[in-house]
């Protein structure tokens, strides 16, 4: 026998007990782990996101909010437009490898409760997007779409098709589809960028933006450099373009961390006060087994234990119920991983698609330790207490 | 609750009853071959206050105990037995006073080696026993040697037969009646080899045929060189002991020497 059977047996003495508060400590560093791993995947995905995408930055209108396609979504109207002349001048830029043109806007369909993105690209963007698998063809017409993924799904539409937009009178011939990227990519219906400037002119007749920069507008111009290096000496020269601001990737990125950071906050401060609470329930089934046991205390202690003896067997006891809450917690959390982050993820906003719970082992060894930090101190006070009894006290309490 | 005079008349009766049938005048002993004192208590006092008042639990109690004796403290509750074996027993630290064990004024240790100090020459068991109601037998008997950080597998198992509990080795506390629990608190209280075996009430809480066995135990014990000093309220048990010493109020009231030492 040794000390650590020893504690075992003391924490399996109270089985209930120890169960309850074995239980509240695992849902707590469940959450917890799942929370940080959320953090560390849902940050690596938009970095692969946004690496895989080999746009290194982005030039938009001055006052163009990124999420260009959640305010389009929503209903809103994008403000300005980058005149079609700012193409010209980044690529006249000679670091510049590629420069995709888009132009986004949306039709709100408020009777089928969605609104339907069209982005106006030209053959550039494919070139930009080398990931992209397309089946059928690029356009060679106007009056020609490409579909993206989920948008096959919803139109139950594919290539050969016809769609009919009944705002415009017009109808186009589906004639590529995207296969799943993972990205939102898969909710818009793709169409020739003349024709999207064109329609969409016709659609807000002569209002407000409109006037401004005649038909030819963008909404983006993605850029992909020639070494991604260069990009401290592109981007002040692409600022000097007349209406036009840039996004670098690292700006987008914080950008959005920062957006889900409120969120993030409120979240992990629950965490913390539910760790607090579990915290306190090891204190309190720890200190309940020190007071039940003084007289065995008092015995060992006569028996030839030291106050060191008895102090390290309480606080051996408090760590291994930490640890073992610990250690559940982690169980949990891989095995639930999946269930968790549905929860998780709906609290968030723009989560990226696809998984974003990274059971990184650094996660791992921050939580153990963690939970290791709170056995140590929520022991330690009734450790003392255990050492700290005088013997005779201890015995003579009848 | 016995009262004084009871104390006196019916342990004088029982004397009587051991010398007419003369059973324990085995060993007679003469003063010339009479060991050292194992222990030796001089003007012991253990003043404790309440309030403004003070008890004097322990008021200048001398005692000696030599290796293979048996002592009883007698006395009403209150008269201070327990106190003076927690002095003896390094767990309190008496008001002024000296007590030597094996040659050591444990009165002066400082309070780290004054564990390992009991821990080597004390045994302590008590009326409630005590036992660690989640360890085996065997484990509660072993537990001191893990705080001493020693093995010692053969003492553990002599220790068991010697008490009469190899067939219960593995049985939980709850599992035992009152003596049985009693005799694992010896041997858990010897397993360290000590000297010294210090018993409060140790059959206060036991019927006739398990305390008969614990004083069988204690009477082998000693027979080896163990020094028991045990109080008790239990007349009968008194009266095995070698010498009787009456406590009252902190003091040694009388002391008797039973014939055969
Ligand atoms: N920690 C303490 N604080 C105050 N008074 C104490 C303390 N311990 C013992 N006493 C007092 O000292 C006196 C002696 O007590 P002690 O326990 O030694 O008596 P006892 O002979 O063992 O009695 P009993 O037969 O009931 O066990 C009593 O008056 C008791 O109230
Ligand atoms: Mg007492």
């Amino acid at each position: 026998m040794n000390f650590f059977r020893f504690a075992l047996k003391n924490l399996f003495a109270h089985r209930t007990r120890t169960l309850l508060t074995l239980v509240s400590m695992t849902v707590a560093v469940a959450v917890l782990f799942t929370l940080l791993s959320f953090n560390r995947g849902y940050e690596r995905g938009l970095k692969e996101q946004l690496q895989a995408m080999g746009i290194h930055m982005l030039v938009v209108p001055v006052g163009c909010p990124y999420e260009a396609a959640s305010l389009i979504i929503k209903g809103g109207k994008i403000p300005n437009f980058l005149p079609g002349s700012a193409l010209d001048e980044v690529r006249a830029l000679p670091q510049v490898d590629i420069a995709a043109p888009s132009l986004m806007s949306g039709i709100v369909r408020p009777e089928e409760g969605r609104t339907d993105i069209y982005l106006g690209i030209d053959s550039t963007t494919l070139e930009l997007k080398n990931w992209w698998k397309l089946k059928g063809r690029f356009f060679e017409k106007p009056n020609e779409m490409i579909l993206g993924y989920d948008v096959t799904l919803i139109e139950l539409s594919h290539v050969g098709d016809q769609i009919y937009v009944p705002e415009l009178d017009m109808t186009f011939d589906v004639v590529g589809e995207l296969e799943p990227t993972g990205t939102e990519d898969d909710g818009f219906f793709y169409v020739p960028l003349e024709t999207a400037q064109e329609m969409f002119l016709r659609l807000e007749g002569d209002s407000g933006a409109a006037s401004v920069a005649g038909i030819d507008r963008l909404t983006a111009v993605s850029i992909r450099l020639k070494n991604p290096d260069d990009a401290p000496v592109v981007t002040p020269r692409l600022s000097e373009i007349k209406g036009a601001e840039v996004i670098t990737m690292g700006e987008l990125l914080g950008t959005m961390m920062s957006l889900m950071g409120s969120a993030k906050t409120l979240l992990l401060s629950i965490v913390m006060i539910i760790i607090v609470i579990s915290a306190l329930g090891v204190l309190n089934t720890v200190l309940m087994s020190v007071f039940e046991r003084t007289k065995e205390i008092g015995v060992m202690r006569a028996t030839g234990a030291s106050e060191l003896h008895v102090f390290s067997l309480v606080w051996l006891e408090t760590v291994i119920l930490s640890l073992l809450g610990g250690a559940g917690g982690l169980g949990l959390a891989v095995v639930g991983a999946r269930a968790i982050e549905g929860v998780v993820k709906r609290f968030l906003p723009l989560a990226p698609k696809g998984s974003v719970v990274a059971l990184e082992p650094a996660s791992f060894l921050l939580v153990l330790a963690f939970v290791l930090g709170i056995g140590l101190v929520a022991g330690f006070y009734p450790a003392l207490r255990a050492a700290r009894a005088k013997p005779i006290e201890a015995l003579r309490s009848e | 609750m016995l009262s004084d005079s009871d104390l006196v008349t019916k342990w004088s009766s029982d004397q009587v009853a051991e010398t007419d049938t003369g059973v324990l005048d085995a060993q007679p002993a003469s003063p010339l071959t009479e060991p050292r004192p194992l222990l030796c208590v001089r003007d012991l006092w253990r003043t404790y206050r309440r309030g403004s008042e003070e008890i004097h639990a322990l008021a200048g109690v001398g005692l000696d105990l030599r290796p293979g004796e048996i002592v009883s403290i007698v006395g009403r509750s209150g008269s201070g037995k327990t106190t003076m074996l927690n002095q003896v027993g390094c767990l309190d630290r008496p008001s002024s006073g000296s007590i030597l064990v094996d040659g050591t004024d444990v009165t002066r240790l400082r309070e780290k080696d004054l564990v390992a100090f009991r821990r080597d020459h004390i045994g302590f068991i008590f009326q409630l026993f005590y036992l660690i109601p989640t360890l085996t037998v065997e484990e509660n008997i072993r537990l001191p040697l893990v705080f001493a950080r020693r093995q010692d597998d053969e003492r553990v198992d002599e220790l068991i037969e010697r008490v009469g509990l190899t067939k219960e080795r593995r049985s939980l506390p709850k599992q035992l009646d009152g003596g049985a629990m009693q005799r694992v608190a010896i041997a858990r209280a010897l397993i360290n080899r000590p000297r010294i075996l210090l018993a409060d009430e140790p059959t206060g809480r036991l019927e006739k045929k398990s305390r008969a066995a614990v004083l069988d135990i204690f009477r082998e014990l000693a027979t080896d060189g163990l020094a028991i000093l045990m109080a008790t309220h239990d007349l009968e048990q008194a009266g095995e002991a070698d010498r009787i010493i009456e406590f009252s109020d902190g003091k040694v009231v009388r002391e008797t020497q039973n014939r055969r030492k």
